[in-house]
């Protein structure tokens, strides 16, 4: 006989996860104190049942397991939905436990009572409310397979406190059998062959891949298929790493404020192979004049994103890097010298806007210029979260990512606030790299109380702040679409960052001279952290290039160089 | 262009919830639902009504599979299918009225459950279109409770 508890535990340990993050309350007590019982798992304790969600999420996005995060029931759970909504957009698995009041009182309006499973619905892969002790062991096991196989993504267990007491002789089964859900399937050789074909017949090809390659783990086999058949590579977002920045191949990231060569090459190509990536509204801008011209073979393990914003020319359910390793076999070096020399000259007359040599004032620091140097002093070699806004897209744009799961960033659902928290949770995945978390001064109130946290944990975090006074993104849109009317963007009452870091215990220091940048960051990056550096920025720069949004190529803004 | 669409689930908690809130959370038509055991146990055939084009039709297919418990999914072909819908009403009808409530509901083929000196109650069955026809007949009438279950589908 096992205890609801036990249960929990050991179905998270058959996991190989090590680390979960979560915030006690009334209707999990049981459950984390079987915690002391044990020291194979620790639980990370937050400041914020948001705050977890992010952890476990950025835990996943950067180790690539799938993540844990245990909260309380009723306001505990719905803290927790922001997080679990920025998870089901860019498919990450995560499993959230929620305690659950009695059973004999829910449906009543009983203290931190919440439907639970009705307000998790709409951004979960599946949810369960446990109704009885022996149903918890199957359910452990089919929650941990959903949220991790097929397309990724978030599973809600709600287990009411007092079956999380009761005993069952039932065990955790050893495997799980859920009729009609698809696994994913080896890929017929012949669709791979029906895709080279229509890829050696291109002359103008370009791979456009996504953060399925994070999730299926082919940054190699792309980067080996691109080289051996010479198609050039752009990335969206969450693709961003898959090939490392410096490579001949690359072309950065492609969209609304993608590089004008990624964006140029998607307009002039004549064949596109889209891997693990949905036509988001962000890369696509107008559809019907996105890849107008192009065929396009799109792979990806959710069939309902095929077909879903464009038609395409060939569609392959499966795995991206199935996919690759087969294309591999097929590939041979193509007729592409001209094309990648088109781009290349591209490349070199449409630089992303850089401020190197730019003169600045003490105080207007320019964003661009900070990331670069954050980039060049680590090499590439450092995971990145960022938050959300002009700062994100200033990362994406001018940290030259180098390894896939090192720039972890909420594209889907824009979620300000996910920086900090969700740097808390890849402290705890990849010590060779240091984690460098950036946020605007918007974004860093959002959940600023995590300094406590990374306080309390010593957690190596280089925290950046990139101050501007302004909610810059939104700021942007006003300045270009608005006439210039700042409604409630001016951030000029913000708290002195440094001085509350100092009050949580941590080192901080803010940096104002274009001299300092460099010294600073070498600084930070020697101590490891946890460290604060506060950039001051000049408050009026804006993130170009920038194709306005339901735009198409021939409207994207350089902006100045 | 209404479609007909058979899904076939496991049955477990809130799965139907799923079902009907793709509907709901993605803008998409939901005329009717009728669901109850299907032909294995432990398992159900929810039918949904729906109307949209092609390409919509298309991708409400493909998230329905998605659903986790969700394990068959099928268009079916208005030719290929036979459907069947039934309705109870219950009418005010003095007996000035009741022969001429009597002729309507046998014209639909409808059949009397109870009838008092005030009031029917039949019911009729068909196809959704020979209800919504008939709800506008007896509409002539006061009509003091409705109630159709949903179009039920199988293959032929």
């Amino acid at each position: 006989m096992k205890k609801g508890t036990e249960l929990i535990l050991e179905a998270i340990k058959k996991e190989g996860i090590t680390e979960v993050f979560g915030y006690p309350g009334g209707c999990v007590i049981p459950l984390f104190d079987e915690f002391l019982n044990q020291k194979e798992i620790q639980l990370i304790r937050v400041c914020h049942e948001q705050a977890a969600a992010h952890a476990a999420d950025g835990f996943a996005r950067a180790s690539g397991k799938c993540s844990v995060v245990i909260v309380t029931s009723g306001p505990g759970a719905t803290n927790t939905i922001t997080g679990i909504a920025t998870a089901a957009m860019d498919s990450i698995p995560m499993v959230i436990i929620t305690g659950q009041v009695r059973t004999a009182v829910i449906g009543t309006d009983a203290f931190q009572e919440t439907n639970v499973i009705g307000v998790t619905r709409p951004v979960t892969k599946h949810n369960y409310l446990v109704k009885s002790i022996d149903e918890l062991p199957g359910i452990l096991k089919e929650a941990f397979f959903i949220a991790s196989t097929g397309r990724p993504g978030p599973v809600v267990v709600d287990i009411p406190v007092d079956i999380q007491t009761q005993w069952t002789d039932q065990e955790i089964p050893e495997q799980v059998e859920i009729p009609g859900y698809d696994l994913v399937e080896p890929i017929e050789h012949y669709r791979i062959e029906a895709a080279w074909e229509m890829i050696s017949h291109a002359s103008r090809p370009v791979i456009y891949a996504g953060g399925g390659l994070n999730l299926s783990g082919g940054a190699q086999e792309l980067v080996a298929f691109a080289e051996t058949a010479g198609i050039p590579i752009t990335t969206t977002l969450l693709g961003q790493g898959n090939i490392p920045r410096s490579h001949p191949l690359a072309l950065g990231m492609l969209g609304m404020h993608g590089e004008y060569t990624a964006n140029y090459a998607m307009y002039r190509a004549d064949l596109v192979l889209a891997l693990g990536t949905r036509f988001d509204d962000r890369v696509t801008g107008k559809v019907d004049s996105f890849l107008a011209n192009a065929k396009i073979i799109h792979v990806d393990v959710d069939p309902g994103v095929i077909n879903k914003i464009k038609e395409v020319d060939l569609g392959i359910v499966g795995g991206v890097k199935d996919a690759l390793t087969q294309l591999l076999r097929f590939a041979e070096p193509l007729q592409t010298h001209a094309w990648l020399s088109e781009l290349t000259q591209m490349q070199l007359e449409h630089p992303v806007p850089n401020y190197d040599q730019a003169p600045m004032e003490d105080g207007h620091l320019r964003p661009e210029f900070v990331i670069k140097a954050f980039s060049d002093l680590t090499g590439g070699d450092a995971i990145v979260v960022s938050d959300v806004g002009q700062h994100q897209m200033f990362t994406a744009l001018h940290f030259h990512f180098k390894h896939p799961r090192t720039h972890l960033t909420s594209g889907g659902l824009g979620t300000m606030g996910f920086s900090l928290p969700a740097a808390i949770g890849a402290a705890f995945t990849r010590p060779e790299l240091p984690v460098i978390s950036f946020s605007g001064d918007g974004g860093f109130q959002m959940n600023i109380q995590e300094l406590a946290t990374v306080n309390a944990y010593q957690l190596p975090i280089i925290i950046v702040v990139m101050n501007n006074h302004n909610l810059g993104m939104v700021k942007q849109w006003q300045d270009l679409f608005w006439d210039r009317r700042h409604a409630s963007t001016i951030f000029d009452q913000s708290p002195d960052f440094c001085g509350i870091a100092r009050c949580y215990g941590l080192e901080a220091h803010q940096v104002s001279k274009k001299s300092e940048v460099s010294k600073m960051i070498q600084m930070a990056l020697g101590k490891k952290g946890p460290i604060l550096l506060e950039f001051m920025l000049d408050e009026n720069a804006l993130v170009y290039p920038m194709i306005p949004a339901g735009g198409e190529f021939k409207d994207l803004i350089e902006g100045e160089a | 262009m209404k479609h007909l669409i058979s899904i076939q689930v496991k049955d477990r908690f809130g799965t139907l919830a799923r079902v009907v809130e793709l509907f709901s959370s993605r803008g998409y038509n939901l005329d009717s639902v009728c669901t109850g055991e299907g032909e294995e146990k432990g398992t159900h055939r929810i039918i949904i009504a729906t109307r949209g084009d092609d390409k919509k039709i298309k991708q409400i297919l493909k998230l329905l599979k998605n659903i986790v418990y969700v394990f068959k999914v099928t268009l079916l072909d208005p030719s290929q299918t036979i459907s069947a819908e039934l309705m109870l009403v219950r009418l005010r009808c003095g007996a000035d009225q009741r022969m001429k409530v009597l002729e309507l509901i046998k014209t639909f083929e409808g059949e009397v459950i109870e009838m008092d000196g005030k009031t029917v109650s039949f019911r009729v069955m068909g196809s959704a279109s020979k209800l919504n026809g008939a709800t506008e007949v007896f509409r002539e009438f006061e009509i003091l409770e409705l109630a159709r279950t949903g179009e039920a589908a199988i293959h032929k």
